[in-house]
């Protein structure tokens, strides 16, 4: 019965075989790893974080001093070898605070992503999934969203909700939702075409299978490399809203916050300015140095 | 086309009102009262109250919000300042050009620096230019913008005296501020041209054009960096929309009186009709950013040349099969 | 042809946005000092208006008024003594009314006299405002009388042995009736003053860049000696001193302490450092627990290092105090053994009084705070040095529109603020319990003793300088025993500026009075 094979069977037969090959081949996410390994660039900046998580881990052991340990006696002492970053305005130890700064910065910078891309997550999907009119309504009110800079919106928003850890990372996902949301959208509109979704709506996987199974696996690859960016970004955000009073405040040992408040010392005291920008930009470089590894293993037509 | 264009100006409509909404939004939950800053810590009761009502903050939220969209649509009036009283469109007037300014200065200085060192890099890839530029890129896009302003005011205008501290009296003022958010444009450009130029070195068409003989100068510039620029303008959109709110740090830090600046200022006192006019004001500036990018797309691009077409439905088609 | 098409279309909406961009021109680049004579003065920030009795009286203004504006008397800060203004002499009719002289040769800016009726206008003009409730409130309107052009009458609600400090203040500078009118009304005046008579009037103002203004060439009282001040407005306080420093600017208003600390034996540069009445005051909602317990408060004034505080804080611009009043202050009394002061530190008997409190074991309570000044810093002080007594302080920087509206709500735990008042009782509205959070948009909720509440009336009316200040002496040794309030030092004016300008006054509450000013 060959006249019976139609171009429409050859797709199914091809589909399947396709679905073989995954199977037996090794998963794209081990392969990925494997690519990812070689990169000595990301690995650095994979080990830098891991050096950066350990020190958030250690840091009552690390920090010679408390965060909060002020001497009025020593104050604005230059780095010494008993102070390595000199003390504040307050006689508190610089390099301690830097140290418990860490405990700060990368959750705060992760959550606030992490947020980001779930609020982000549930829209962008229920865009893409559903398109025509849902996916019409929930992008053009992005586009609103949009239209107001993100930095702004975030500044706004924190200063309705007030001071606090809390409310900074409420600001910062809530201002940032709209840029996920797309980037899932898109991440899941590449992959809805593909032919393993429609044999799976085929075999009559229900909405929420097909998305969670079938779609959001296979978009992983862009997400996740988004993902990584966007702590960079966030933390760099945080630090800036905590630069201009919007943040957390002092004497949380924020490195941002630690920066405004050592901005009038510039002239007298400039050295109280460099560990903790330093310190930001360390993190962020480490995390975009992973990130950038992270892209090229996930999508090697690049390197 | 030009219906196109009308239709995304259209567009700016339901922008406003949104923005509006939002904003409204954020002003009923936010604490505090702009009376304060008005009237005066010391104020009795009684003439806080008629402050109220002479601002009409006593009326119900939906007649304030109905009131307020009403004239900005119909008269382009944003209402008056709580704290000065003046009219929020003049006062964003004299501080939009400084920010706008700001903006797209840093965004061009980026792009003339960095697009050259992105093409070159992709083309010579894996040299040292490649591996110092890309450095150079990464540095740039992980420094924190308020710390790079931060040092290279200590180092630019305390320690060398080379550079104003603050102000634009003149061209030198500028450089700070616009260093300060072209860094990191610089690096996100650089990043972006490279990668897109890479994808497109690889293409039939440059092999066909070296295949043609064609010296590899103008292969690279013609016919790569032609079809590398698309990804990089639709970059140029986005980066000028985050500058536009992260100017707020750079204004802040060198005492320049731009719109962020005034924005932050009236979020600080409750100064609602000017946080609204601010913000309304970007959404505006971004969405015509948007629009002339998404022209000049079209200009480069020729394969979206036909979205403007308003029945162009077929002729894409044919041209998509001719390719 | 489409293609060229959509780039003419970019290049003319860039061409658009560029021409809606070119309204203010560049500011220009600062004379070189020399031939013209102009002072360059930087200043924090854009003042709320230029017409003092219609708008909230802030720091900002207060520079700005003393040279638009003169007031009916002029207080000298070398003399600590008042001198004649427009007001040329000046007799007391009774507990409540004064009677002043004008000079005959007051003129304001736009060529109007001043007049014994503009003086009224004037009272009257910020009474009904009452945006400027502290200054006006006093006034007794229909008491007041022109008595001819150039004689009036200043009556007052009650008798005010501080009346001359209001009168002194920058919001009393007194506007021409006629000028007000024609230049538009108070609204008008706010953006372009011409009513007032002062020795420098109005000619431009760029929000957020400068306020320029020129010598009046009618003033009274001489020429003055600047064709031109410049009052640049440079929010950043860092950026203020480089302007300094790189000639840019030759006075420095409101300056960090630490950079003019910095400056101190330059002599390029003079610092000037004046006390000032205003003391750093951390004031307790007493009206609950745990601050309605007072061997509490009393532990915690004594857990405070008000030496090192002051000195970290303020950086030697500033003195510590030791009772609810600036020792600056003209009410203050020293604390002279008669009673317990507890504005000392003594960290054992701190502990001591805590053990003995209803919370041994500490307790943990929010303090409200601005981020300006030095406030932030006193604050993280304080909750360092309470935790010592176990006390723990969540910090709580508030925006000032917040601020003040929870303070006069009664709305917090204590807050932290500095005010600024010549006059004792406005203070000690913080202090009565008759008075409320509400009327006196703040204070400690306490409710002294009844004796407090008889002194507090008698003291408020007494014309007579000795007993008054028997009373007022007895007024804090009540209230400093019951520590309703911590005071943690008090923050002098410090103004920098390049060493050849002079003259340079200061009002009692430590407002900057340029007017006078000139160059070696």
């Amino acid at each position: 019965m060959a006249k019976l094979y139609t171009p429409a069977m050859a797709k199914i037969d091809k589909k399947k075989a396709k679905l073989k090959g995954r199977i037996q081949k090794t998963s794209p996410g081990r392969e990925a790893w494997k690519r990812l390994r070689r990169n000595k660039l990301a690995i650095g900046g994979l080990v830098i974080l891991g050096i950066l998580v350990l020190i958030a881990i250690f840091a009552n052991y690390i920090a010679p001093e408390g965060i909060d340990n002020q001497v009025l006696t020593r104050t604005l002492q230059t780095p010494s070898t008993q102070h390595l970053m000199g003390t504040d305005n307050f006689g508190r130890d610089i390099f301690s605070r830097v140290i418990y700064g860490t405990r700060i910065s990368l959750p705060v910078g992760f959550i606030c992503t992490f947020l980001a891309f779930a609020f982000g997550g549930v829209l962008g999907s229920i865009a893409a999934f559903y398109g025509g009119r849902a996916d019409n309504l929930i992008m053009r009110f992005m586009d609103i969203f949009q239209s107001i800079p993100p930095l702004l919106m975030a500044i706004a928003i924190a200063a309705s909700l007030g001071n606090g850890v809390l409310n900074l990372v409420l600001a910062i996902s809530l201002s940032t939702t709209p840029g996920r949301s797309r980037v899932i959208r898109a991440a899941i509109l590449t992959v809805k075409s593909n032919d393993y979704i429609e044999s799976a709506r085929a075999i009559g996987a229900s909405s929420a299978r097909q998305l969670l199974k079938y779609m959001l696996p296979n978009a992983m690859g862009p997400i996740l490399t988004n993902f990584t960016f966007g702590v960079a970004a966030a933390i760099l955000t945080v630090s800036s809203m905590s630069y201009i009073g919007l943040g957390i405040t002092a004497p949380t040992p924020e490195w941002g916050s630690m920066l405004s408040s050592s901005k009038e010392l510039m002239r007298v005291a400039p050295y109280t300015l460099y560990f903790p920008g330093l310190m930001i930009m360390i993190t962020v470089l480490a995390i975009n140095l992973f990130g950038d590894g992270l892209r090229d293993a996930l999508d090697p037509r690049l390197k | 086309m030009l219906r196109y264009i009308i239709k995304r100006l259209l567009w700016m409509i339901p922008v406003v009102v949104g923005v509006v909404c939002i904003i409204f939004f954020l002003s009923v939950i936010t604490p505090g009262d702009p009376v304060t800053s008005l009237v005066g810590a010391d104020a009795p009761p009684e003439v806080r109250e008629a402050m109220r009502e002479k601002l009409g903050l006593n009326d119900p939220i939906y007649i304030q919000f109905v009131n307020y969209t009403v004239k900005i649509i119909t008269r382009g009036d944003f209402g008056n300042s709580y704290i000065t009283g003046q009219p929020v469109f003049g006062e964003l007037m004299t501080r939009f050009p400084v920010t706008l300014k700001l903006t797209i200065a840093s965004v061009i200085v980026a792009l003339i620096l960095s697009v050259p060192l992105g093409v070159v890099s992709a083309v010579k890839r894996n040299s040292w230019i490649d591996n110092a530029s890309m450095a150079l890129s990464l540095m740039g896009v992980s420094i924190p913008q308020f710390w790079l302003g931060l040092m290279t005011l200590l180092l630019f205008a305390v320690k060398l005296h080379l550079l104003p501290a603050s102000g634009i009296a003149g061209i030198s003022g500028w450089v700070l501020p616009v260093l300060m958010i072209g860094v990191g444009n610089m690096g996100n450009f650089a990043r972006t041209t490279r990668a897109s130029m890479l994808e497109v070195i690889q293409q039939d068409y440059i092999r066909t054009a070296r295949a043609k003989g064609q010296t590899e100068a103008a292969v690279i510039i013609r016919h790569g960096l032609r079809n590398a620029l698309i990804p990089i303008v639709a970059n140029v959109g986005n980066i000028i929309g985050i500058s536009l709110g992260g100017a707020v740090i750079a204004e802040s830090i060198f005492s320049l009186s731009g719109v962020g600046q005034y924005m932050l200022n009236a979020i600080n006192a409750r100064n609602w009709p000017s946080v609204q006019g601010g913000i309304i004001m970007l959404a505006i500036a971004f969405s015509i950013i948007m629009l002339i990018m998404d022209l000049l797309y079209a200009a480069i691009d020729p394969r979206l040349k036909s979205e403007f077409r308003s029945k162009g439905r077929l002729f894409a088609k044919r041209k998509q099969k001719v390719a | 042809m489409k293609k060229t098409l959509a780039f003419a279309l970019a290049v003319l909406l860039i061409i658009s946005t560029a021409a809606c961009s070119s309204a203010p021109a560049s500011t220009p680049t600062p004379s070189a000092k020399g031939a013209s004579q102009k002072l360059v003065v930087a200043h924090k920030g854009d003042p709320g208006g230029l017409f003092a009795q219609t708008i909230a009286n802030s720091t900002f203004n207060g520079p700005l008024d003393y040279l638009l504006y003169d007031p009916l008397v002029f207080y000298d800060n070398d003399s600590n003594s008042f001198k004649p203004c427009i007001a040329e002499k000046w007799e007391q009719v009774d507990s409540t009314h004064m009677k002043f002289y004008l000079r005959k040769d007051v003129y304001a800016h736009d060529g109007n006299q001043i007049k014994a009726s503009d003086v009224i206008y004037t009272l009257k003009t910020g009474q009904e405002s009452g945006k400027v409730a502290s200054y006006y409130d006093r006034f007794d309107l229909k008491e007041c009388k022109v008595v001819d052009d150039y004689t009036v009458i200043v009556a007052t609600k009650t008798p005010d042995p501080y009346l001359f400090y209001t009168l002194s203040g920058n919001a009393l500078g007194i506007v021409s009736e006629a000028a007000v009118k024609a230049g538009g009304g108070p609204d008008a005046q706010q953006t372009k003053p011409t009513a007032g008579s002062g020795a420098y009037k109005f000619v431009s103002w760029e929000r957020g860049l400068k306020i320029v203004l020129a010598r009046n060439d009618r003033y009274w009282g001489g020429k003055p000696y600047f064709d031109t001040i410049e009052v640049r407005i440079i929010t950043d306080i860092s950026a203020r001193m480089m302007n300094l420093e790189s000639g840019d600017v030759d006075v420095v208003l409101d300056p960090d302490v630490t950079q003019a600390k910095a400056l101190l034996g330059n002599n390029k540069f003079k610092v000037d450092n004046i006390k000032t009445i205003a003391s750093n005051m951390f004031l307790m909602n007493c009206s609950k627990a745990p601050f309605n317990d007072v061997k509490v408060r009393q532990a915690m004034a004594l857990a405070l290092d008000y030496k090192s505080d002051v000195e970290v804080a303020m950086k030697g611009f500033g003195y510590v105090t030791d009772s609810i009043f600036a020792n600056a202050h003209p009410a203050y009394a020293a604390p002279d053994g008669s009673y317990t002061n507890y504005y000392h530190y003594d960290l054992a008997a701190a502990k001591k009084l805590m053990a003995e409190s209803k919370y041994p074991n500490g307790f943990t309570f929010t303090l409200k705070y601005t981020e300006t000044a030095v406030y932030p810093a006193l604050a993280q002080l304080m909750q360092n040095q309470l935790a010592q007594i176990g006390i723990k302080v969540v910090l709580a920087p508030t925006a000032s529109t917040v601020f003040y509206t929870d303070a006069a709500a009664g709305n917090f735990d204590m807050y932290l603020a500095a005010p600024s008042f010549a006059d004792p009782f406005s203070y000690l509205n913080f202090f009565d319990g008759r008075v409320g959070f509400q009327k006196a948009n703040g204070g400690c909720g306490w409710q002294g003793p009844e004796e407090l509440n008889t002194l507090i009336d008698k003291a408020k009316v007494n014309m007579d300088e000795a007993s008054r200040k028997e009373m007022l002496k007895k007024i804090q040794a009540i209230i400093n025993t019951n520590v309703p309030a911590l005071v943690l030092g008090s923050q002098n004016r410090v103004l920098v500026a390049k060493a050849d300008v002079q003259g340079i006054k200061y009002q009692v509450n430590g407002d900057i009075i340029l007017s006078r000013a000139g160059r070696k």
